[in-house]
């Protein structure tokens, strides 16, 4: 779980969203505070549902949110 | 400390007092301190005392952070849950084999089902230790 290439930007725009708290960001998209901390740590990458319902409540696009910082996949 | 972690270190000190409790009685048993047969009724007991115990704990918790108990697992509690799992499945198949061994060794059937059950212990015991550690390293 702590091999993340997945960059977030969610500390900043909670604060932009009203100064949102993890716990708040949690509840309105039904998981634990201590996920939401996990993924901002860049501890934890969430599902693609789960990052879809967090961009959706902060009201960004995915891309302002999150960003894939690994190597591009190479093609065949 | 969440919700989950808590019930974790429950159910990890409430199976080590339960099994440390039964396994000294197993070894008081070897060494004919205690019949073989009372061991029997000692499982049974401890068995209910961990239902018991596992119930008390978790309640006593969940009154004192009634909105953490509510929140259903989330996918990362999953996740965690299944790694746990994995691990704890490697150790009871490795125990397992081991205790199939001790009958090569001369074991009876009672020294068999205890070593099973050892190992089943000790897999429960590492599955919670995993997800404490799980949780505290990613948190």
């Amino acid at each position: 779980m702590s091999d993340c290439k997945i960059s977030n930007q969610l500390r900043r725009l909670r604060f932009e969203h009203g100064e949102m708290t993890q716990q708040e960001l949690a509840e309105a998209i039904g998981v634990t505070r201590q996920t939401i901390n996990a993924i901002e740590l860049g501890k934890y990458s969430p599902s693609l549902e789960v990052a879809f319902k967090i961009v959706a409540v902060l009201g960004v696009a995915i891309d302002d949110a999150f960003r894939y910082e690994g190597k591009p996949p190479r093609r065949r | 400390m969440s919700f989950r972690e808590k019930t974790a270190w429950i159910s990890l000190v409430s199976l080590l007092l339960v099994f440390g409790i039964y396994f000294t009685a197993v070894a008081l048993a070897m060494a004919g301190r205690l019949q073989y047969s009372q061991t029997f009724s000692w499982f049974l007991h401890l068995v209910l005392a961990f239902v018991v115990l596992q119930v008390v704990l978790r309640l006593i918790v969940a009154k004192h952070a009634p909105l953490d108990a509510k929140v259903p697992a989330d996918e990362r509690d999953k996740l965690i849950g299944l790694k746990a799992d994995r691990v704890a499945g490697y150790i009871l198949a490795v125990g397992v084999f081991v205790a199939i061994f001790t009958l090569h060794l001369g074991a009876g059937r009672g020294e068999l089902a205890h070593a099973v059950l050892l190992a089943f212990a000790i897999s429960q015991l590492a599955r919670q230790a995993a997800v404490i550690t799980l949780h505290r390293r990613d948190a």
